[in-house]
C-alpha cells in the first residue's frame, strides 16, 4: 500500500504569548482519517489548532497543509473547514442562512444543493429555518459543523466539536465525524474529554503543558510506557496458587488478591506475562477464566502522561 | 499458476477542486450581511430602532419642508415668506443624526464579531482581512451614504417638479446630481471610516460610539475655540480639527456656497478631509489585519 501522505506537517512549532509558552517545540504529521488532539485544559490544543489553521503565527517553527504554508494563504481555506471552540455565529440568522453565508464566503457555486447537503449531514433539516439563538448548544454545534463542511473540504479542523452536546447529540456527531473520516478526509478533533475521543479517533496526539507528550494509537502509546507497570486482572480457579507460581517470574512487579479473590498482577512486560501465564496455569492445574489489562485505557494513558509530565 | 504482486492504493479524499465563485461574490456576501446588520433587517424591532430613527431624523425634516412648500405654493404670498434650505444648508442639520447613526450603528458591524469570536469565521475562509473590512466598510457606507443623499435627492426632485419648466430646469441644474453625490460622500465616507476605526479598538459598542462622538465633539470644540480666540493662519489650521466643520465646508465648496469657517480654498478643505479619511482608512486596515490574523 502506498502510505497516505501527511495532510498536515507541524515542524518544531512553538508559540508564546507575552512570556507564556503555550506551545513548545511540537512536531507532528497528520494523515487522512480522524486524529485527536487530546490534553487537559490549558495544554495548548487550541493554540496549536489555531496555528495549524493559520489564524495565529508561530513564534518558531513551520506549519504546512497540503504541502503549502497556511499562514497568509487564504486561498488554502477552500480546502479547509475550521470550526472554532467558541460559538462564532450570528445569532439573528437562521441555521440555513448561517450555512448559506459560509457557503458564499467559500465561493460555493451550487449554493442550494451544498447548503441542503450539509444540513442533511448533521440531521437538522427540520430546524434549519429557526434562528440560531433558538437552538440548544448541541444543535448550534451541529449547525456550525454543517457550515464548516458546506464547501466539501478534504481537511476539517474541529476544536472541541462535541462540547455542550447531550449524549444523544454526541453520539450523532461522533457518527458524522467518523463517516467523514471514513470518506478519506483528514479530520483533526481537539478535546479534553477522554470518552469523546476513545471511540472516535484512529490516532491521538496527546498534549500536556504545551508539549507533545505522546503520539499514535493510544494502546501503542501505552505499550511504550515501559517505565510504568501494567496492571492485569486474572480470574482463575485457584488465585493463591497461581500467585505463588507467578511470583517466580522476573517480569512481575507485584501480585495481590482483592476482596473478591481476583488476582491483580503488576508487570513491566505484559507480552512475557501473557506467554508465561498459560504454562504456569497448566503446570499447577489451574483454570484461567479471564485475563484483563486494567489500565489499558486511554484514560489511564492520559492520566499517567499528564501527571507524570507535571511532576 | 503464478500470482502477480498486488498493490492496494490509498484512495484518499477528493472534494471539488474546480472553479469557485469569484472573490467579488465572497465580498458581496459580507457586504450583504453588513447592510442587513446596519439596517437591522431580519432582526427584532429593537435592532431596527436606532438605525431607522436616526435615518428618519436625517430624512424626515426635508420631506416635511418639501410638503409644507408644496402646500404653500398656490398661496404665492406665504410661499415667498417660506424658503426651502439650500442643498448645502441642509447638511448643517443632517450631519447631527448622521453622526449619531454612524457612532451608534457602525460598531455593530465590528464589535460583536470581535466579542463573539466571529472574526475566526472570516479568518478561516478564503478571504483576506482587507476583503472583510473593505466589505463591511462598503456596506455601512452604502447605508450611510444613502441616508445622506436621500434628503438632497428629495429636495432636488421637488425643485425640478416645482419649476415652471422642469425640462429646462433639469438642463440648467443637472450638475446638482453629481455635486449632491459628492456631498453625501464627503459626509458619509469620513463618518463611516471614523466610526469603524473606533469600533476596531473595542469589543463594546457603547465605547466605540462614545469614542466616535468624542472625536467629533472635541474636534468641533477646538475648531470653535480657534475661531473665537485666534485669527489668521493659527485659527485656520486649528479649525481643521473639527471634522464635522471640515465636512460641511467641503459640502459648501461642492455646491459652490460660501464656507462658514475662516476663508480657505475649498479644494484645500476637501483635500484635508480626503487626507484625514485616508489616514483613518489605512489605520483601520492595519488594525483589522491585526485582529483577523493575530
Amino acid at each position: 500500500m502506498n502510505g497516505a501522505q501527511p495532510t498536515i506537517v507541524v515542524d518544531s512549532v512553538s508559540r508564546w504569548f507575552a512570556g507564556v509558552v503555550a506551545v513548545s517545540g511540537v512536531s507532528l504529521e497528520i494523515e487522512p482519517g480522524v486524529t485527536a488532539l487530546l490534553g487537559p485544559n490549558g495544554a495548548g490544543k487550541t493554540t496549536l489548532l489555531r496555528a495549524i489553521a493559520g489564524l495565529i503565527g508561530t513564534s518558531q517553527g513551520k506549519v504546512s497543509i497540503f504541502g503549502e504554508p497556511v499562514r497568509g494563504n487564504p486561498s488554502l481555506y477552500r480546502r479547509i473547514g475550521y470550526m472554532t471552540e467558541h460559538e462564532s455565529v450570528y445569532d439573528f440568522l437562521t441555521g440555513r442562512q448561517f450555512v448559506d453565508l459560509n457557503a458564499r464566503l467559500q465561493g460555493v457555486e451550487d449554493l442550494e444543493n451544498a447548503v441542503a447537503r450539509a444540513i442533511e449531514t448533521v440531521d437538522l433539516v427540520g430546524a434549519q429555518h429557526r434562528r440560531l439563538h433558538e437552538y440548544s448548544r448541541g444543535m448550534r454545534q451541529r449547525m456550525r459543523l454543517a457550515a464548516t463542511l458546506v464547501h466539501d473540504p478534504p481537511l476539517l479542523l474541529l476544536d472541541e466539536p462535541l462540547s455542550g452536546t447531550d449524549p444523544v447529540q454526541r453520539l450523532h456527531l461522533q457518527d458524522v465525524i467518523r463517516d467523514l473520516g471514513a470518506q478519506g478526509r483528514t479530520i483533526v478533533v481537539s478535546s479534553h474529554i477522554l470518552e469523546e475521543i476513545d471511540q472516535l479517533a484512529d490516532r491521538i496526539h496527546l498534549m500536556v503543558s504545551g508539549k507533545l507528550a505522546a503520539s499514535g494509537d493510544y494502546r501503542a502509546i501505552r505499550q511504550q510506557l515501559n517505565d510504568r507497570p501494567f496492571l492485569v486482572r486474572i480470574d482463575s480457579s485457584k488465585a493463591r496458587e497461581l500467585a505463588a507460581g507467578l511470583l517466580a517470574m522476573e517480569v512481575l512487579e507485584s501480585v495481590e488478591i482483592d476482596r473478591e479473590g481476583h488476582l491483580r498482577v503488576r508487570s513491566r512486560d505484559v507480552a512475557a506475562l501473557q506467554r508465561a501465564l498459560p504454562s504456569v496455569a497448566a503446570r499447577l492445574d489451574i483454570r484461567l477464566f479471564r485475563v484483563e489489562p486494567l489500565d489499558d485505557s486511554l484514560e489511564s494513558v492520559f492520566e499517567y502522561l499528564a501527571t507524570g509530565s507535571a511532576t | 499458476m503464478t500470482t502477480r504482486p498486488a498493490e492496494i492504493f490509498d484512495l484518499g479524499y477528493r472534494g471539488w477542486e474546480g472553479q469557485r465563485t469569484s472573490r467579488w461574490r465572497r465580498r458581496h456576501a459580507i457586504w450583504r450581511d453588513g447592510v442587513r446588520i446596519s439596517l437591522g433587517l431580519g432582526r427584532g424591532v429593537g435592532a431596527k430602532f436606532a438605525s431607522w430613527v436616526l435615518i428618519g431624523l436625517a430624512l424626515v425634516p426635508m420631506v416635511v419642508l418639501v410638503v409644507i412648500s408644496a402646500f404653500l405654493s398656490p398661496a404665492q404670498e406665504a410661499a415667498d415668506e417660506f424658503e426651502l434650505p439650500s442643498y448645502a444648508d441642509y447638511y448643517d442639520w443632517a450631519l447631527v443624526p448622521l453622526s449619531l447613526f454612524a457612532a451608534v450603528v457602525a460598531p455593530l458591524l465590528l464589535c460583536p464579531d470581535r466579542r463573539d469570536g466571529v472574526l475566526a469565521l472570516y479568518a478561516a475562509r478564503p478571504i483576506t482581512s482587507t476583503d472583510y473590512v473593505g466589505s463591511l466598510w462598503t456596506a455601512f457606507l452604502t447605508v450611510c451614504g444613502a441616508a445622506a443623499w436621500l434628503p438632497v435627492l428629495v429636495l432636488f426632485t421637488w425643485n425640478a417638479l416645482d419649476a415652471s419648466s422642469p425640462d429646462s430646469w433639469l438642463r440648467d441644474n443637472w450638475d446638482i446630481a453629481p455635486r449632491s453625490m459628492g456631498a453625501a460622500a464627503a459626509v458619509a465616507v469620513p463618518l463611516t471610516t471614523l466610526s469603524l476605526l473606533a469600533a476596531s479598538f473595542t469589543k463594546r459598542r457603547a465605547y466605540a460610539a462614545v469614542a466616535t462622538l468624542a472625536v467629533l465633539l472635541v474636534g468641533s470644540a477646538v475648531g470653535g475655540i480657534a475661531e473665537d480666540s485666534f485669527k489668521g493662519a493659527v485659527a485656520d489650521v486649528l479649525s481643521l480639527a473639527s471634522l464635522s466643520e471640515v465636512a460641511t465646508d467641503t459640502v459648501r465648496w461642492l455646491f459652490a456656497d460660501e464656507p462658514q469657517t475662516p476663508p480657505r480654498p475649498g479644494w484645500a478643505t476637501a483635500l484635508w478631509l480626503a487626507g484625514v479619511t485616508l489616514f483613518m482608512a489605512v489605520w483601520l486596515l492595519q488594525r483589522t489585519r491585526q485582529l483577523v490574523r493575530e
